[in-house]
């Protein structure tokens, strides 16, 4: 049974799909956004995150790596100097071979994402279930990209179903039209990250153009499959009234009925991941978004007759 | 003597009945009683100045003079808050957070003080 | 509407949407209640501390002693006498009425006074003495008078009776204060009552007093008879306990009489505003009806209620509150409100809260640990709400609903509430739980109904419709309020510091913070070879601890009836009007006995990190790990980062972690019915904790949890640790799921906190629902939520990592809380507190 790398198993998850849901995170994507609030999910190998603020430098890890991928204690730069970002690792040296997160007595080194099998993810994701069943909840498949590996999430999701799980998928859309069907096929609800209508634009924040991800969009629609449509509102990329009001006039005039839109406010908690994995972010001094800021953007999809919502609670009444 | 008697006559420190004009003892200047010593342990109990030695032992005897030790047994000397410790060879200043020992040696702070931590 | 009404509306609205609680309720409250929650002198004792300008009451102490003097040679027996002392105190002590007020009855003397029982325990006696705070102006007179006082009880308070009553090795044990908290003494604890005989509307005092005569000229013609045997000589006894129920009886119609005088005299001479004159003279006939003649309506029913706690607390010190306000007041409200509409909604409301804040201010002079482990309450007044009949029907009603209405308006730390859920309980009243819970109360907590019926009837062998009856005996435990049910003495004394028994596993029972032998003399722990024998060890200072505590309040128990009788609670107690036996009396009741667990989880996580790091990776051996804690992990550190952060701590899912304390509980229930009270029922442990986690923070040493003497320990029952459950709240659940709450224990508490993102409008409601539903499908008995508020999470900034669960969630995002920078802390926190999720 293959396994892959999973980052984070995440209980009692109320903004991910109706109820109490376990959300699993799977390692890997192919965009590159620049807000991404799980910069340690874009990445499909496994890296070492280095937590400055617990490190004592103590040099146990400079003793045991045999890449000789990390700095030693006292050296006169205290580290490479990144985009201004202290680092412990040499990332090109280093093979993630974990030696370093093992001699750490601080726990200042931790692996991002751990060798998981289908069945191994799923047994705990069941142990929820009590919790699934009295809320509508059950599992999401996010991360990452859940569709980069197609094969891990189909079986996932099958045997899920099969054992009575409720389950979203939640994707990009950036994904091959023919695979995107099979797999969205096996999920009770898609929750579709929508970001911005112009490609161009698209593709400079995001690394990638987006038309097949709206033809992926369209034949959801289309084909009736439950989708809660969830926009990123970030600012100076989509904060404008604008976007918005092109974004629900593109949504009424699909053919079908939209279920659901999200606008997820943006906010830069995962300010601290970045540094961890030794990485600069374009976003950390943008202030988060109040969610009351959202209400104006709101109203364009509402006035549609489109049900929305602010942050994608688990638990809001139609 | 039976085990009984000899547990009986261990225990007897802990029993006496303290009229209430007793537990309030003249305070001295002296600073050199066992509730400021680092070996004293106050009563969990009780919070009338009953405590115990855990360096000298049952049968030891500082009140008189010249004092008694006993080091080696199981059981700790059963002692006051404000007994005085001017005869104790082994009295050891504990670390005091005030200067006046006022946190230490008040038998109405010094416990609840320390847990309001 | 008025302008004013509006601007009050307009300012509510505010208030609660910045979650100021306590100014929009004020706002919201009545002008009396304003007025009356505003007039209660705070009685709680913080660190110990009685609060400035609450004072010891002299004048009880003083009435009582007089009376005690004077009867030194007089030939009654001594339940009559004390009676008598009773019937003195309440005939003579002051009485007042505060302004606004409809209902009367206090403790003490005057509102801010403390009351003080001399003949309780001499220890106590020292404690006013020498309580720098406490002692009403003018100092040194009045410290004079409390030596004369405490001199004349020295040997003579209960006390004092009760402590040659021990075997003075196990005496010693509890009085040294590392195992135990309490003591053993049918006046010194809380007694539930038998409330299906005086609290259904059947009968008032004076109909017992009617029965008594009877009695008492039945058997004293009995006994006069032409004959002699056992039966006759115990015949008399039974005399001389009728007598002195009578008495308090009596004495208790009589003080209420006082207060109606002293309402007429105040409304025809004092007062001037013709509608307080009304109110007084409703006082007045209130007080006139009750107790000696059973309730007519809800002020009555109140006002009788008062009277019976405030003559229990008379005769006893209790530490506890055990009612169930909704169930036996509910048919007057029905009445009073909805059918014969003599009161609107909003004056009931008056009463209700009222009748709480007289419960809030009640206060008896407490031993310092007592104070300590109770921080800020008097005592833990749990009241009883929800459940079912004795046919299991629904028993919610109108005045279920009015009492949470009133919390919320009158917000005292005390009463509280425990709700007892079962699944037919409807949805108004889950939404007015929740808003209780949303405003930040701290209760209701909830209690699983079925599971707790099952409960009772496991252990103590309840029949089924007397267990329906339940109500919290003190915090947590059922107890039928039944005639054979209910438990006259549970001595808090049966009170144990799990933390000991690991502790002592490698002190082989000796305790190092008491310097003496405690536990039981287990083999050195350095010589065990395998997780069994280290386990066996554990199970043996368990059983030892458990045992010296059961033993000592047995023997309270079996000679409570004859040392320290209680007339006045035999008196309201079908069985003894019966009988003519005390209330005490272990052959009349069926057992209701339970061992309060403090510090339990310690142990598990102690055991588990022993189990792994010791026998299954052998990282350290036992050897170290006893020198190491001998040391109070002094020079050990690295080591005991590694019993911190390398073992795995329950509360988190973890089958293994889990499956240890399974097994804990079920050594400790299968030794549970080997133990036995004197009615012959069984001793089963309940784990939770008051404040004694803080009380025992500093006669705790280090433990293999990583912990060092003087660390705080965790915060009770079966929470985990604070920080240590690190897969969210729906883990916890998980955890506590596996435990069997039926038979593996009494109860268990459960703490959660929950924050205001996720509770907030009609999704939180469905939200935390959602949850109570998953909590009862998983068979556990309770939960408290704890509502953090914006204060409480800035503290938390320093460590925000014990308070993961309450940190707001957001959409796809896979969260850290731990180890993240202040900055990011200030920008979750702000977040969390603005309350949308």
């Amino acid at each position: 049974m293959k396994a892959t790398l999973i980052t984070n198993i995440q209980k009692f998850s109320v903004n991910d799909g109706p109820g109490f849901r376990t959300t699993v995170f799977l390692k890997g994507c192919l965009l590159r956004c620049r807000w991404c609030h799980n910069p340690e999910t874009i990445s499909s190998r496994q890296e070492v995150l280095w937590k400055q603020r617990l490190c004592v430098e103590c040099g146990a890890c400079y003793e045991v790596c045999p890449e000789q991928a990390i700095l030693p204690v006292n050296s006169s730069e205290n580290g490479v100097q990144k985009h201004g970002i202290k680092d412990r690792i040499d990332r090109s040296a280093c093979n993630s071979c974990l030696e370093c997160v093992e001699s750490c007595p601080q726990n200042a080194l931790v692996a991002a994402g751990q060798p998981m099998t289908v069945d191994q993810t799923l047994e705990e994701v069941e142990k929820d279930k009590t919790f699934y069943e009295n809320s509508g909840g059950g599992l999401t498949i996010s991360g990452g990209e859940p569709t980069l590996h197609h094969r891990f999430t189909l079986e996932l999701m099958e045997k899920a179903r099969y054992n009575g799980l409720h389950v979203c998928l939640d994707t990009s859309g950036y994904c091959d039209s023919d695979r995107f069907r099979r797999l969205t096929a096996g999920a009770d609800i898609v929750l579709f990250d929508f970001k911005l209508m112009n490609s161009g634009e698209h593709q400079r924040f995001t690394g990638v153009g987006n038309e097949e991800i709206l033809a992926n969009l369209e034949w959801l629609v289309y084909s009736n499959i439950e989708t809660w449509i969830r926009i990123p509102v970030v600012p100076g990329v989509n904060d404008s009234g604008d976007v918005h009001a092109t974004m629900a006039d593109y949504l009424i005039s699909l053919s079908g009925d939209i279920d659901r839109v999200d606008l997820l406010p943006f906010h830069n908690w995962c300010e601290n991941k970045y540094e961890w994995l030794g990485l600069s972010w374009d976003f950390a001094d943008v202030n988060s978004i109040d969610p009351v800021e959202l209400e104006q953007f709101a109203e364009y999809y509402r006035a549609k007759g489109i049900f929305t919502t602010i942050g994608g609670s688990g638990f809001e009444v139609n | 003597m039976s085990r009984r008697d000899q547990k009986r006559q261990a225990y007897s420190g802990l029993f006496s009945a303290v009229k209430p004009a007793e537990s309030q003892e003249k305070r001295g200047d002296d600073q050199r009683v066992c509730g400021t010593c680092r070996h004293y342990s106050e009563s969990a109990y009780s919070s009338d100045g009953r405590g115990s030695c855990s360096l000298l032992k049952m049968g030891s005897d500082i009140t008189v003079d010249p004092p008694v030790f006993v080091t080696e047994g199981r059981g700790g000397y059963p002692t006051k808050t404000l007994t005085s410790a001017v005869h104790c060879e082994h009295y050891t200043k504990m670390k005091m957070i005030d200067k006046d020992g006022y946190e230490c040696s008040d038998p109405a702070f010094r416990r609840s003080i320390r847990q309001l931590q | 509407m008025s302008t004013t009404a509006e601007t009050i509306d307009r300012d509510v609205e505010e208030l609660e949407k910045n979650q100021e609680w306590w100014w929009a309720a004020e706002k919201k409250r009545s002008k009396r209640l304003d007025y009356l929650r505003k007039a209660i002198w705070k009685k709680g004792a913080i660190g110990g501390l009685y609060a400035p300008g609450v004072k010891a009451d002299l004048e009880r102490a003083q009435l009582h002693t007089e009376k005690a003097r004077e009867l030194e040679f007089s030939p009654d027996p001594f339940v009559i006498k004390f009676a008598k002392m009773l019937a003195h105190v309440l005939d003579n002590k002051t009485v007042f009425i505060t302004d606004h007020a409809q209902l009367v009855g206090y403790t003490g003397s005057l509102p801010h006074t403390v009351a003080w029982d001399p003949s309780c325990a001499s220890l106590l006696n020292h404690e006013v003495y020498n309580d720098p705070t406490a002692i009403p102006d003018p100092v040194e007179e009045n410290q004079a008078i409390i030596e004369e006082i405490g001199t004349y009880w020295a040997g003579k308070s209960d006390l004092d009776k009760m402590m040659p009553v021990f075997d003075p090795e196990d005496l010693a044990k509890m009085l040294s204060g590392s195992i135990g908290w309490g003591v053993p003494m049918s006046r010194g604890g809380y007694s539930n009552k038998d409330y299906e005989y005086i609290m259904t509307g059947k009968r008032g005092f004076q109909d017992i007093i009617d029965e008594l005569d009877k009695k008492i000229d039945e058997l004293d013609e009995e006994i006069h008879k032409p004959v002699a045997n056992k039966e006759i000589a115990e015949m008399v006894d039974k005399l001389n306990h009728w007598e002195a129920m009578k008495i308090t009886l009596e004495a208790g119609i009589g003080i209420a009489r006082r207060y109606a005088r002293l309402a007429r005299i105040t409304a025809g001479e004092l007062e001037t505003d013709p509608l307080r004159q009304q109110e007084l003279l409703k006082i007045a006939e209130t007080c006139e009806r009750v107790p000696a003649h059973p309730p007519r309506n809800l002020q009555e029913s109140f006002q009788f209620d008062i009277f019976i706690q405030m003559l229990s607390r008379t005769e006893a010190i209790e530490g506890a509150w055990p009612a169930r306000p909704d169930y036996y007041h509910g048919a007057y409200y029905e009445r009073d409100v909805n059918i014969d509409k003599t009161l609107t909604p909003e004056e009931a409301l008056d009463l209700i809260g009222e009748f709480m804040i007289r419960a809030a201010e009640v206060c008896q002079f407490k031993p310092k640990w007592s104070r300590e482990g109770l921080q800020g309450i008097d005592g833990t007044w749990v009241w009883t709400l929800g459940g079912v009949d004795a046919n299991g029907d629904d028993a919610c009603n109108d005045l279920t609903i009015a009492f949470m209405k009133a919390a919320r308006l009158v917000r005292v730390a005390n009463p509280t509430f425990g709700f007892r859920w079962h699944p037919a309980v409807k949805d108004e009243v889950m939404r007015e739980i929740f808003e209780c819970l949303k405003q930040g109360l701290g209760y209701p907590n909830l209690r699983h109904d079925p599971i707790l019926i099952a409960n009772s009837m496991h252990w103590h062998g309840h029949p089924i419709e007397e267990a329906r009856l339940w109500v919290h005996q003190a915090c947590m435990s059922p107890c039928p309020p039944t005639k054979h049910g209910f438990q006259p003495m549970r001595m808090a004394n049966a009170t144990a510091n799990c933390a000991k028994i690991i502790e002592y596993v490698f002190t082989s029972g000796y305790d190092p913070i008491v310097n003496m032998q405690v536990g039981a003399e287990t083999p050195d722990a350095a010589e065990l070879t395998d997780f069994e024998q280290f386990f066996n060890a554990w199970v043996e200072q368990m059983k030892a601890i458990f045992s010296i505590l059961v033993r000592a309040v047995n023997r309270a128990r079996l000679l409570a009836p004859s040392l320290t009788p209680r007339p006045f609670l035999s008196a309201i107690s079908e069985r003894c009007i019966e009988s003519g036996l005390d209330a005490c009396d272990s052959t009349l009741e069926r057992g209701n006995a339970w061992i309060t667990a403090f510090t339990w989880v310690e142990n598990i996580d102690s055991l588990a990190a022993v189990k792994k790091l010791v026998f299954d990776e052998k990282k350290y051996t036992l050897g170290e790990l006893k020198e190491a804690l001998e040391k109070n992990w002094e020079g050990f550190e690295q080591m005991r980062l590694d019993f911190v952060r390398k073992a795995p701590k329950w509360g988190n899912d973890d089958d293994e972690v889990d499956a240890i304390m399974v097994r804990c509980l079920r050594e400790a229930a299968r030794f549970s019915k080997e133990l036995k009270c004197p009615s012959g029922n069984n001793w089963p442990i309940l784990p939770e904790n008051v404040s004694g986690n803080i009380h025992y923070s500093n006669i705790v040493g280090a433990l293999p949890n990583g912990r060092r003497l003087g660390d705080a320990l965790y915060d009770g029952g079966i929470s985990p640790g604070p920080g240590l459950d690190k897969n969210g709240p729906t883990a916890v659940l998980k955890s506590c799921s596996k435990i069997n709450h039926i038979s593996d224990g009494r109860a268990f508490l459960l703490n959660q906190r929950l924050s205001p993102s996720q509770l907030s409008g009609e999704n939180g409601f469905r939200l935390w629902k959602a949850y109570v539903r998953s909590w009862a499908d998983l068979g556990i008995d309770h939960i408290q939520f704890n509502m953090v508020d914006d204060k409480t999470l800035r503290a938390a900034q320093k460590e925000p990592e014990k308070y993961q669960e309450v940190i707001v969630r957001v959409a796809g995002y896979s969260a850290h809380f731990v180890d993240i920078s202040r900055k990011t802390q200030d920008n979750i926190i702000q977040r969390t507190i603005q309350g949308l999720g």
